[in-house]
Order: C-alpha cells, then sequence, then structure tokens
C-alpha cells in the first residue's frame, strides 16, 4: 500500500474518532458537495474535480471544527482534512474562515505527456502528503435553520515539504449541508 | 530551454540586488579570459549548424508538436559525435553516458581535468547539443562555447576537476540532464555553469512584467537560486573588472523550485537545483529576444560574434576562479 494511502486512511480514522467522541453532545452538521483542485508545481500544473464529504460542529463561540474527505476522480487522488474556522452569523448570511490541514495524493501527476515528465517526477521526490491552506466561505448561508448552502469556497495552500513548491488552489464549488 | 512564462516569472524573482565582491585574483582570470580566441567560435557554430541540418530527426512520438515546441525537427546524433570528437582532439579522455536502456534514452558527453589538489570537488560548464533544425542560437552557441573553453583549460591545471558536459534532449524536458543527475554524476559539484542561446543581440528586448531586462537585447542573463548567488555574485564581479559584457541576473528564492520561478527551471540547471547543487544558466533570453527562436531560421548569420566571445570570456574567467586556475 502506498504511504500516501496510508496516510490518508490514518487521518480519516482520526477524523471519524474525532466525531464520534463529540457526536453526542453536539449538534453536527453534515455537509457534501464538489470541488475544483488546481496544483501548481515548478514544472506542472493540474486540475481535478473531487466530490467530498464532511462532518462539522461547534467548538467554542464563534468557531467550528470540520473533519472530512475528499475523493478525487482519479487514481490515488483522495485526501483527507481537519479545519478549525471563525464563523460568523448576519441573520441567514453564515460566512466562515480559517485553516484546513490534511493529507493528500492530488500533487501526483498522472498526466501523459512525455515532455518533463521526469523533471515532473524528480520535483515531486521530497514531497511529503501533509498540506496547510487558508479557507474562507464567503457565500454560506443557513435556510430553514436546519439547512445550509454554500457556493465558491476558497482555498490556498501548500504542502509542507517541501513548503510552497506545490501550491494548491481549492475552489469549493458547491456544498449542501443539514444539522442533525 | 523553453518558453519562459511571462506571468510565472512576476512574483518570482526579486530584483537583482546584491553585493559585488572583490576578487583576489583578477590577473589570473585576465588571463584566462584572454586565452580565449573569438575567431573560433563561429566556425563551430557553422559546423554544429551543418550537422543538425544533415541528421536525421528523431522520433517525436508522444511528444506535442505546437509552435513554439517542433518536436519533430530535433536532432542530436551528429551534434554528439562532433563534440566527442573535438573533445578527444583537445586531448580529453572522452566518456559517452547512456542514461536508460529505452528507445529514449539520452547519450551525453562528458569531458574532464582532474583537479591537482581538490580532485574530488567538480566545476561543470555544460551545454545542450540537441537542436531544432539548425539551432545555432539554441543552442550550438553555447556547445561552441564549451568547446573553446575547453581548449583553453586543456593547457592549464586547476585545483578542482573541470568537468565539461553535453548535455543531449535538453529540449525533451532536460531528459539528459535529469538522468545525469539523478544518476549521481553531479554529486561532487560545486559549481555549474550552463551554456543555453548565448548568442543572438537585437534592439529590442522583450520581458515579462516586473522583469527588468532593459529595452535592448544586448545583454547576457544569469538565472540563479540563492544556492547559486555567490556565483553569480563572482560573474558580476569579474565582468565588472575586466568589462566584457552587458549583464543581467535573475535570482529566484530558496531553491527556485516553485510554481512561479518554474521556465527558470526549464533548462539543464532545473536538475541540478531539484538536488540542491549551485548552478547558473547563462542565456541571451532566447525566447524574449530572438525571433528565430525553435524556428528554421535559427541560423549562424543570425548570431552576433561578440556577445558570443564576450560570454566565453567571461566564463573562462569565472573558471580561473571556480576551479582555481594554476599560475
Amino acid at each position: 500500500m502506498p504511504s500516501i494511502c496510508r496516510w490518508t486512511y490514518a487521518a480519516l480514522f482520526g477524523a471519524l474518532l474525532f466525531v464520534s467522541v463529540h457526536a453526542q453532545a453536539q449538534a453536527l452538521e453534515l455537509t457534501a458537495g464538489a470541488s475544483s483542485l488546481v496544483v501548481l508545481g515548478p514544472l506542472s500544473g493540474q486540475m481535478s474535480t473531487a466530490i467530498d464529504a464532511s462532518v462539522s460542529g461547534p467548538v467554542a463561540d464563534r468557531f467550528r471544527w470540520t473533519a472530512g474527505a475528499r475523493l478525487g476522480l482519479g487514481a490515488w487522488s483522495s485526501e483527507a482534512f481537519g479545519r478549525i474556522a471563525a464563523a460568523l452569523s448576519f441573520g441567514s448570511f453564515a460566512p466562515l474562515a480559517g485553516i484546513e490541514l490534511g493529507v493528500s495524493a492530488r500533487a501526483d501527476d498522472d498526466s501523459a505527456n512525455k515532455l518533463l515528465s521526469e523533471g515532473r517526477a524528480s520535483s515531486r521526490e521530497q514531497l511529503f502528503p501533509a498540506y496547510v491552506a487558508l479557507h474562507a466561505a464567503p457565500l454560506r448561508f443557513a435556510l430553514l435553520e436546519r439547512y445550509r448552502l454554500s457556493a465558491l469556497e476558497l482555498q490556498i495552500g501548500t504542502h509542507f515539504v517541501p513548503f510552497g513548491r506545490f501550491v494548491r488552489l481549492n475552489v469549493q464549488l458547491i456544498s449542501i449541508g443539514v444539522v442533525l | 530551454m523553453k518558453a519562459l512564462y511571462a506571468a510565472c516569472l512576476v512574483l518570482s524573482v526579486g530584483a537583482c540586488s546584491f553585493d559585488v565582491p572583490e576578487v583576489a585574483d583578477v590577473a589570473a582570470a585576465s588571463s584566462l579570459a584572454e586565452s580565449v580566441r573569438a575567431e573560433n567560435l563561429m566556425p563551430w557554430v557553422e559546423e554544429l549548424a551543418h550537422e543538425h541540418l544533415n541528421d536525421i530527426a528523431l522520433s517525436c512520438d508522444g511528444y506535442p508538436a505546437m509552435e513554439m515546441y517542433p518536436s519533430c525537427a530535433l536532432t542530436s546524433g551528429h551534434a554528439r559525435e562532433l563534440v566527442r570528437r573535438t573533445l578527444e582532439q583537445l586531448g580529453f579522455e572522452v566518456k559517452l553516458l547512456r542514461h536508460g536502456d529505452d528507445p529514449d534514452a539520452p547519450v551525453n558527453v562528458e569531458a574532464e581535468l582532474p583537479g591537482t589538489t581538490r580532485a574530488h570537488e567538480a566545476v561543470v560548464v555544460a551545454a545542450h547539443f540537441d537542436a531544432f533544425y539548425a539551432g545555432a542560437d539554441d543552442n550550438s552557441s553555447g556547445v561552441a562555447s564549451l568547446l573553446e573553453l575547453a581548449r583553453v583549460a586543456a593547457a592549464r591545471r586547476f585545483e578542482r576537476t573541470l568537468r565539461f558536459v553535453g548535455f543531449d534532449l535538453e529540449e525533451r524536458g532536460s531528459l539528459g540532464s535529469t538522468r545525469y543527475v539523478e544518476a549521481g554524476h553531479a554529486d561532487d559539484v560545486k559549481a555549474a555553469i550552463v551554456l543555453e542561446c548565448i548568442g543572438f543581440t537585437d534592439r529590442h528586448q522583450a520581458a515579462p512584467f516586473g522583469l527588468e531586462l532593459g529595452e535592448v537585447g544586448d545583454s547576457l542573463l544569469i538565472a540563479a537560486n540563492e544556492d547559486s548567488r555567490s556565483m553569480t555574485e563572482l560573474l558580476f564581479a569579474l565582468n565588472n573588472a575586466l568589462r566584457l559584457i552587458t549583464l543581467r541576473a535573475v535570482i529566484a528564492g530558496d531553491d527556485g523550485a516553485f510554481p512561479l520561478s518554474g521556465a527558470l527551471l526549464r533548462s539543464d540547471n532545473g536538475p541540478f537545483w531539484l538536488k540542491g547543487l549551485p548552478a547558473i544558466m547563462l542565456t541571451d533570453s532566447a525566447d524574449f529576444r530572438n525571433p528565430h527562436y525553435h524556428e528554421a531560421s535559427d541560423t549562424p548569420e543570425t548570431l552576433d560574434p561578440d556577445l558570443l566571445a564576450g560570454s566565453t570570456r567571461l566564463v573562462a574567467a569565472a573558471l580561473a576562479v571556480l576551479a582555481g586556475v594554476e599560475p
């Protein structure tokens, strides 16, 4: 099993454990959506889409935790993430902004283009799967008390090692949530 | 060198502000620079261009054919043989390094002058010998300079090992240099100078937004990263002392391997940078200046022999310091 998969599943297991510990005490929100990720490297640039699912809950006044996974539409392109975000509420308008940590295999390059293929591989040799990203959900709304709708959530981040060599630009196209 | 993507350079390259050091032994550097015979350079360019035009193009299966990348017009075999033969005639023991058994395997040419006191430390001069069409500027200019530098060096002794490398298949994504570095041939390298299109001047110079290359295309550009900043400073110091050419530099932060500075890795310096080895690329910024870049019109008569000669003298002076020329 590739090491990235072990990381991914370990993170997923951790997220589930975290959720199960807190589930009984909190009003949880389950969310599903779709996103597009652009990963830019020094010799590469690739875009992939993913479907995702996450669970979130309050962690303190005006802060929410989130744990989830994205399943990219490509081989070995899954990722797991956890997020802490500050939440505001202006009536039904409920934007979020925070920091996301995750593990991802989506910087792997499955391009069939032979040009620069060995250079691209060389640039990924030291790549560590963990990443950090700034996350913003400026168009998130609470609807009918129990439902959440968010569009065009933005995220920019990088893998920790080598820091800055690969940049992640993720756009959460849409997500729909329900409060349990 | 592939197209430098203008937008990608803007945020990646800091202003060229650094200290120009004093060079202790300018006389030795000057002596080696003056050993360069300008009249040798253009005949080598013409011979290399002739060999490219009379060679059979390599298979382009799997490679894109684009306006700036005529993948089916690439040749390398005849030029490799010319480089090998010339280096042997200069007295070097030449190695042909085939990297891999696949049909696309590059075959690099390597010749070295063992160092006298620090033989385990190498200084590399490299140029790729594969080319589209005649490839006068890209990269017969760099190869001609390498051959003249080898001729000059052959008559001297250096403290460090001086290694001349002709890289194959740079136009296939720096294949020759990538496999050369990955195979460990560069593990002992203390400094590498990559010659990449060094013979074209023009009245006009284009530049990506945010990068100052001047309005007249008469300069030589050094592409460096933090690992090779001191080499860049040395070249500026030598150029100031010897008044050879108009010199400019871009220095990418850290190892230079970032999305916004990725264009600077798209030549044979790239594999060195990715391994943390100090390397600079010298270039006339071909695709921002040369309308013949990757065109059938990239022929010897379009070159400026003065820039080619001045660039070669500058590298000779740098080698005197970097490799430690002996009296």
